[in-house]
């Protein structure tokens, strides 16, 4: 084979791997774990008895001496615990509100007990009343590669619903409720340079982070509940004497929810890949991702919905919740890759908006089926948020203590853009009494330049304030001005291969800038930089916008005629060449107000309806830009598309030359006649 | 028959008393103008914005908070505590207005119309004012207690209820503390007509007869006060079917806009007028015989202390006065 030959065929070689690697979705995960539990619910004493056979593989290249547990339930155990010093909890509290969970024992499959190697560890903040890590020392290590096998049985207290998980009127939400293992990452992982377990305390604002695997449950609860779960139902028994017995299971996944209670009613749906998205949308779908239709199109999933009677008219609104994040987030990111899809509508404010494989709970209140509360869209927006989870949490396995962005900030853009789609493009969340709101709307108005003390990518634990700004609303709007900047296009591929790239999979915040960079073309690290790890707002306003003739020619002048001198006088227009206009200078100063910078556009309308596009790089503290013209500048704009929409203030990013008062003086009326109204209230009392 | 004479007779007084019903109104705006003119000077923010168009068309939360972006806590602070000042300030001017509005109307016709006004607010004022005061103060101690009351048997009857319920309960202890918190209104009010009209100065006893006044006769002054609130609620619903209609962008339509505010307010003093017109009327009508309030204040006396000394008053019985007028 001639050099060139071979130089052709390892180029063939090398761009089918390429093209192997970024095309194709992975249907599994390389499962680590593998639990099968077995629970008894007893809603008299609102406890679980459970006995779980988890099996453990090493993944990693580390001989490895311990394993590390999530006990999630006893930060409701005490006044003491991590959760509850920084939410508190007052002397006097009732009993019904704690919750804990025991380890009973735990052996080894040859039988040997591992109890005399169990104790409470302290990771984050060295509480030592803290017992939502627990740390089992094993007799012999785990070799790379190969597993543990252990058997364990537990007992746990359910508290009052709270943060998901309890009792509620005789309904039980069961979230984070067995003995759970942590991750161990090798080295590698998420940018480690060391193996070792990653296993965080419960913190009021942290979520969670577990291995893939297999998992089978059996569930047994009173007959006469009716029961909603992770995964699929395999079987169910009854015992004649008032128990069933259900068994779920499901694979590729890294938690295990469930819900009971005798007031459900279960409603089925199914979405469907051929009859709910059209031909059309496919075609559309692979062109602007580049891939083919086979790997676009989505699969049939059995939608189950867990209604509460006073709500089952609005079943509809999460029906319609759910098949917006089927459709798009399949579309956009790779296909729903399980069978069933449990919407939960939960009993009590703590219980709702949460996800958890295959099963979320939404919420929503009977008040918003009546007008005009109806036309607030939160059961659609939830439905759509938590169900987007399963993309970007679920299957994207992030960190949800360290890195909380990565699946908050990713799924509260997607979900962002699924409500546009659900309602032709306007994303309108609020329609109430005269007042409209958009998605954009509301995330801009959280964004305050007041909010420069914390970054999106710090623990979850470790915020002064604004967890939910950081980690939900200020990278929406990142990536929502990314997207702005590089084009819709590019940013879904980002997009898609991200979510390829790391399905089943657990990224850090430098793999998705990775893919982001190598998607885009160009590196996108000043952008990071700034807006992920840093804190800095982002502000340019125009200080000030001028427009004036420019001033007749005064002075000596050297010209191909001799010198020349003038004295500001009109000089004589030649009567054979065209009159020469007056010319007038406009000048605009930009400047930026924050720390952080960005690119911009700036638009100068002329009074003639001339327009021209100015283009600055944002870097310097303040500019100043100018044009001559025929005519006057009547307005200057920044970003007048309003693509910057990280911009903490855009009543600041555009300049009028002529006031207008009009918008100042109907305020001015309304609030002075609302002030009558009050003070006639108090003429009236007084 | 005494109700209907006593709206004809409250309907009449806002022919008659045309200045008094300017003055409460020109009260009104200077009062409203001290924290609406800082306002105005803020907003002055949006003149030179593309954005403020959105705030022409309609309102636009979004550019709103933007444009206090800088000053938000700032801005809510001082627009707070000017409203609470407001609230306080008005309070008193609404008490010394009221004064001025009640001699008019029991003693009417006396010229000049200026001197007569602030002669009798003033006279009135610190009567009105402890008035007020003790008015709250029971309303206040009663109020406080059907709440707590209220407030635990809607909490238990919230716990096994529906998800509407709450709101139902809620609204209805806010019906029932709007009825009980308008007796002690109207016992204020026929305090104060009392006070003018008998020239009264023990201002406790005062308010217990009225309070008995008004429990006597509860539904004829109910009906007055409901009457004149339903032609201010026609007033204002008007006003919002023309609100809606003109697009206000404009630069005449949003001075149509600010004159149709100015003729509510306008219209809305003019039915706070005639409200106290026909509340004297009724109070006339209605109040006990003389020899009933002899009998009344014998057991009174034997009760309290010893009279406070009695105020030089008009010379002419308030009713005397009236009829004559007629």
């Amino acid at each position: 084979m001639t050099i060139k030959n071979r130089a052709i065929l390892l180029t063939c070689l090398a761009a089918s791997c390429v093209a192997a690697f970024a095309a194709g979705l992975p249907e599994r995960a390389e499962a680590v774990v593998d639990y099968r539990i077995q629970v008894r619910l007893d809603p008299k004493t609102k406890q679980l008895h459970g006995q779980e056979w988890i099996s453990w593989r090493n993944p990693s290249q580390d001989q490895v001496e311990d394993l590390w547990f999530h006990l999630y339930l006893n930060a409701f155990k005490n006044s003491e615990s991590t959760f509850q010093k920084h939410r508190g909890l007052r002397p006097g509290t009732k009993e019904s509100v704690y919750g804990w969970v025991d380890v009973l024992s735990l052996r080894l499959e040859n039988g040997t007990d591992l109890t005399a190697g169990m104790s409470f560890e302290q990771p984050d903040d060295g509480n030592k009343s803290d017992q939502t890590v627990m740390r089992v020392k094993l007799p012999q290590p785990v070799l790379p590669g190969g597993q543990v096998s252990v058997r364990l049985a537990f007992r746990a207290q359910l508290p009052d619903l709270r943060v998901r998980t309890g009792q509620s009127k005789g309904t039980f939400m069961v979230a984070q409720w067995f003995p759970k293992l942590g991750v161990y990452e090798p080295v590698g992982m998420r940018g480690r340079t060391t193996g070792g377990w990653n296993c965080h305390q419960f913190h009021p604002s942290s979520e969670f982070y577990a291995d893939f695997g297999q998992y089978s449950v059996e569930i047994t609860i009173p007959s006469n509940f009716r029961l909603g779960a992770t995964g699929q139902l395999q079987w169910k028994k009854d015992d004649g004497k008032g128990q069933s017995t259900y068994l779920y299971g499901e694979n590729n996944i890294h938690d295990f929810a469930w819900t009971a209670g005798p007031d459900y009613v279960v409603m089925k749906k199914k979405f469907s890949g051929q009859a709910d998205v059209l031909e059309g949308e496919y075609k559309q779908t692979a062109s602007l991702l580049d891939r083919s239709l086979d790997e676009v199109r989505l699969s049939d999933v059995e939608m189950i919905f867990l209604m509460q009677p006073h709500h089952l008219d609005q079943l509809p609104r999460y029906e319609k919740g759910a098949r917006l994040a089927l459709k798009w987030y399949g579309l956009w990111y790779g296909r729903y890759p399980y069978r069933t899809l449990t919407v939960v509508d939960p009993v009590g404010a703590g219980g709702g908006g949460m996800e958890y494989p295959t099963l979320i709970t939404a919420g929503t209140t009977e008040l918003f089926s009546y007008a005009p509360f109806d036309r607030i869209m939160f059961p659609e927006m939830v439905t759509v948020h938590e169900a987007g989870h399963q993309w970007w949490y679920g299957m994207v396995g992030n960190n949800e203590f360290e890195e909380a962005w990565l699946d908050e900030g990713l799924n509260s853009y997607s979900t962002g853009r699924a409500m546009e789609q659900g309602d032709g493009g306007r994303g309108m969340m609020v329609d109430f009494l005269g007042l409209q709101l958009t998605e954009l709307d509301v995330i801009r108005l959280q964004n305050r330049p007041s909010w420069r003390y914390d970054t999106s990518l710090q623990p979850a634990w470790s915020y002064q304030s604004g967890y939910s700004f950081y980690s939900y609303t200020k990278p929406e709007l990142m990536l929502r001005t990314l997207e702005n900047h590089l084009g819709k296009r590019t940013m879904a591929r980002i997009m898609r291969t991200y979510h390829e790239r790391w399905r089943f999979r657990h990224p850090g915040t430098s793999d998705f800038i990775a893919v982001a960079n190598e998607v885009a073309g160009k590196d996108l690290s000043w952008f990071f930089d700034q807006f992920l790890k840093g804190s800095a707002p982002l502000d340019y306003e125009i200080a000030g916008i001028s427009s004036f003739q420019v001033p007749a020619r005064v002075g000596v002048f050297d010209g191909p005629k001799g010198r020349v001198k003038l004295n500001g006088t009109a000089e004589k227009q030649p009567k054979t060449k065209p009159r020469v206009e007056p010319k007038y200078r406009s000048e605009v100063t930009i400047r930026r107000n924050s720390d952080a910078w960005f690119p911009v556009d700036v638009l100068f309308t002329f009074e003639d309806g001339h327009k021209l596009l100015k283009h600055w790089d944002g870097k310097a503290r303040w500019t100043r830009l100018s044009e001559e013209h025929t005519s006057r500048l009547a307005k200057a704009e920044l970003d007048p598309e309003h693509k910057i929409e990280l911009d903490a203030n855009w009543s600041n990013n555009s300049r009028t030359m002529e006031a207008d008062s009009r918008p100042a003086a109907k305020w001015f009326s309304h609030i002075l006649f609302s002030l009558q109204t009050l003070l006639g209230l108090i003429g009236l009392l007084a | 028959m005494c109700t209907a004479q006593a709206v004809k007779e409250g309907l009449q007084d806002i022919a008659t008393n045309k200045r008094t019903i300017l003055l409460v109104w020109l009260t009104n705006l200077i009062l409203a103008l001290t924290v609406a003119l800082p306002l105005f000077s803020w907003l002055g923010k949006m003149s030179r914005t593309v954005e403020a168009e959105a705030m022409l068309q309609g309102f636009s939360l979004p550019l709103l908070v933007d444009l206090a972006q800088y000053d938000f806590g700032s801005i809510l602070m001082i627009v707070g505590t000017l409203v609470f000042w407001l609230a306080v300030c008005a309070s008193l001017v609404s008490t010394f207005v009221s004064g001025g509005v009640l001699s008019v109307l029991v003693f009417p016709g006396r010229e000049p119309f200026a001197q007569h006004f602030f002669a009798g607010a003033g006279r009135y004022f610190l009567r009105f004012l402890r008035l007020l005061v003790l008015g709250v103060l029971c309303g206040g101690v009663v109020l406080v207690g059907i709440n707590l009351l209220l407030g635990f048997l809607v909490a238990r009857l919230s716990q096994e209820a529906s998800e509407m319920a709450p709101l139902f309960l809620g609204l209805g202890q806010g019906v029932l503390n709007l009825l009980i918190g308008t007796v002690f209104l109207l016992a204020l009010h026929y305090a104060r007509i009392d006070t003018v009209v008998e020239d009264r100065t023990e201002m406790g006893r005062t308010y217990l007869s009225s309070m008995r006044f008004v429990l006597r006769n509860i539904l004829r002054v109910f009906a007055l006060i409901a009457f004149f609130a339903l032609l201010t609620g026609v007033i204002y619903v008007l006003y919002v079917a023309l609100r809606t209609a003109l697009p206000t962008t404009s630069w005449l339509l949003i001075l149509v806009l600010m004159a149709s505010q100015q003729f509510v307010v306008l219209a809305r003093s003019a039915f706070q007028v005639g409200l106290y017109g026909a509340e004297v009327e009724l109070f006339l009508l209605r109040r006990p015989k003389a020899a009933d309030r002899e009998t009344v204040a014998v057991l009174e006396d034997a009760l309290a202390g010893p009279p406070a000394p009695v105020l030089a008053s008009e010379l002419e019985p308030a009713e005397q006065a009236r009829t004559d007028t007629e």
